[in-house]
């Protein structure tokens, strides 16, 4: 089941996301969540939105886009979470090819598990969700991106489909559950209604938005022939200086200020940063099987479960604890999916697999064995980092 | 202390003589010329009356007062200018020029700041700044590169974000050594990639629209 809201904005979205900082919230939000960066690059967000502050004079400078699922759902893997918001930027800017929009989306998990409803004031388990953020500019005509316009029909259609799209329960589905099925009113579309409805909602909307190709001046195939572009592909003797100077002050000192600090940025907030930590958590497991096996064996998940309550505000209600082939495992009630310890830390915490194992071990004295290994690691972690130290794994354990 | 002493005596001079100097100032110029040319046509001697009533000295209650009063409270006066003067500086520094063109000529200098698309690419008043501060070159430019630049390092964002859907979705299905081993001789590629294309979003030196 799967809720997206859309909003727009003038600006703000970039600094809550660099920042972490939110108006009327106290906590940061690493406090609060793990951001998982999915789609496209903050930086390209940044400079599309800056270049539209700049040169445009819109009332709204992008999109706002959150996808949130139910808790049955908050172990759907990344790559599902993509395919979703790509399905979503699809539907809503069917007019338009993606590599001509500046968008951005990244997903927050719960890290603190529990948020305090302003409404009732009651306890309510917070959702992991998705920011999918789209600047408003078309990067190929400069001219202002034509969303697919609101119809509750549509949008309620669209929902429907998505939800059958990765075998999810839609809440309309719920609902209708409750209702009388009799009355053919409320009945709600079937999938393949659903999918006709948004095609032809579509064409209808593109029969009226014909894009002029001849007006994608700066589509990249497009570009190289126009005059804007002879002039720096042929350039006469003051343009070629002009180029010339500007290369030259690019490389001595604007690029080594960018290297310093969007650099840093990219590497973060792209992307690939999402397949990165993926592969890396595949080669710690690997690498420490054996830490792990002696960790679901030897620690007491109803101690690992009360820590994660205190720590991370775990609803712990929702958990029982056994025991299957000596192997400690705890019972997720609303899902009924089962849990060792540090699966429990990775995928209900949130954390990486080796935060996973580190947490786990704690400080607890009575095993050694988990102290040696982490001051091992720990120093390893000081003179190499985790990453490097995966890809030696991976790239040089293969040659 | 010393400002509250010194207002009545300004009071006082102003109520004694102020009226009989203004008196005195107004009569004396009219009556000799007056004397002088008695036999000269009268409307002749009323324009010379009106002449020398324009041209005439006047005082006012300021010159009647003691110059060391006049000191004391100009110095007051240029002090608390000063602390105006300096909390206002920023505000007051830029200067407001405005002027009239005709139609034409209005339509011609909107012209002179659009591409060839219509595009607004410069105020007209901007352009007129530009000018007017004697860069007569002044013309409105376009920043191709600049949304040429945004535009591939979107696309480039993009194709990499298909990419990697991709090579995660291979994820899913197995994690054998060799995939994961190609995984991330990819993902060093991409990174490699990732840094050369950030160069896109370094910031040009700023051009100057002349």
């Amino acid at each position: 089941m799967t809720i997206v809201r859309i909003s727009q904005h003038q600006d703000g979205i970039e600094d809550y996301l660099q920042t972490g900082m939110k108006a009327g919230r106290a906590e940061h939000r690493d406090e609060l969540d793990v951001r998982t960066t999915i789609i496209g690059n903050l930086a390209v967000l940044q400079s599309a939105n800056n270049y539209v502050r700049k040169h445009k004079s819109w009332d709204n400078n992008y999109w706002h886009i959150t996808i949130s699922m139910r808790w049955k759902y908050h172990l759907t893997s990344d790559n599902t979470s993509r395919a979703i918001a790509l399905d979503v930027i699809d539907y809503y800017f069917h007019l338009y090819d993606k590599k001509q929009l500046a968008v951005y989306a990244e997903i927050h998990k719960p890290k603190q598990q529990m948020a305090i409803d302003p409404v009732s004031l009651e306890k309510k388990q917070r959702l992991p969700h998705i920011h999918l953020i789209v600047s408003k500019l078309d990067l190929w005509s400069n001219n202002q991106l034509r969303i697919l316009p609101y119809t509750k029909n549509v949008a309620q259609s669209f929902q429907i489909w998505l939800d059958d799209k990765y075998y999810m329960k839609s809440h309309y589905r719920q609902a209708e559950e409750t209702r009388d099925v009799d009355n053919i009113d409320n009945a709600l579309p079937t999938v393949a209604e659903a999918d006709m409805a948004i095609k032809k909602y579509q064409r209808w909307h593109e029969s009226y938005n014909t894009l002029q190709p001849h007006k994608q001046l700066y589509a990249p195939a497009k570009f190289m022939k126009t005059s804007n572009w002879e002039r720096f592909a042929k350039p006469d003797k003051k343009t070629l200086q002009q180029l010339q100077k500007k290369s030259d002050a690019l490389s001595n000192t604007h690029w080594v200020n960018h290297q310093k600090g969007i650099l840093l940025l990219q590497s973060s907030y792209t992307a690939t940063q999402a397949l990165k930590q993926r592969l890396i958590d595949i080669r710690t497991k690997k690498d420490h099987k054996d830490v792990i096996k002696k960790i679901n064996q030897q620690y007491n998940m109803r101690s690992i479960l009360a820590m994660a309550a205190k720590q991370y505000g775990l609803d712990r209600k929702s958990f029982s604890y056994e025991q299957i082939n000596k192997i400690n495992y705890a019972k997720d009630h609303r899902t009924s999916g089962l849990v060792n310890i540090v699966e429990l830390a990775h995928k209900h915490l949130n954390m990486t697999v080796f935060e996973s194992i580190k947490w786990s071990i704690g400080d607890s004295p009575d095993k050694r064995w988990g102290q040696v290994f982490l001051e091992q690691k720990e120093t390893e972690l000081l003179t190499k980092t985790l990453m490097d130290n995966v890809y030696e794994g991976f790239v040089l354990g293969m040659k | 202390m010393e400002n509250q002493q010194n207002e009545p005596i300004q009071e006082n001079v102003q109520a004694t003589e102020v009226i009989p100097a203004q008196i005195n100032a107004q009569a004396n110029p009219s009556a000799s010329q007056i004397e002088i040319d008695r036999d000269i046509d009268i409307d002749i001697e009323a324009e010379l009356d009106w002449q020398a009533l324009q041209e005439q000295i006047t005082y006012t209650a300021l010159d009647l007062i003691p110059q060391t009063v006049i000191e004391i409270k100009s110095e007051e006066e240029d002090e608390s200018k000063i602390s105006q003067g300096r909390s206002n500086e920023n505000a007051t520094k830029s200067k407001v020029i405005s002027f009239r063109v005709t139609a034409e000529e209005y339509e011609q200098l909107h012209f002179q700041c659009l591409n060839e698309y219509g595009e607004k690419l410069l105020t007209v008043s901007k352009l007129a700044k530009l000018t007017a501060l004697g860069l007569s070159k002044a013309k409105a430019m376009e920043q191709p590169l600049e949304r040429y630049r945004l535009a591939i390092a979107a696309e480039i964002a993009m194709s990499m974000t298909d990419i990697v859907h991709k090579l995660d979705s291979g994820l899913e299905e197995t994690e054998s050594e060799t995939y994961l081993s190609e995984n991330g001789k990819i993902i060093i590629a991409l990174e490699n990639i990732q840094k050369k294309a950030s160069m896109l979003l370094a910031p040009l030196v700023e051009q100057a629209t002349q």
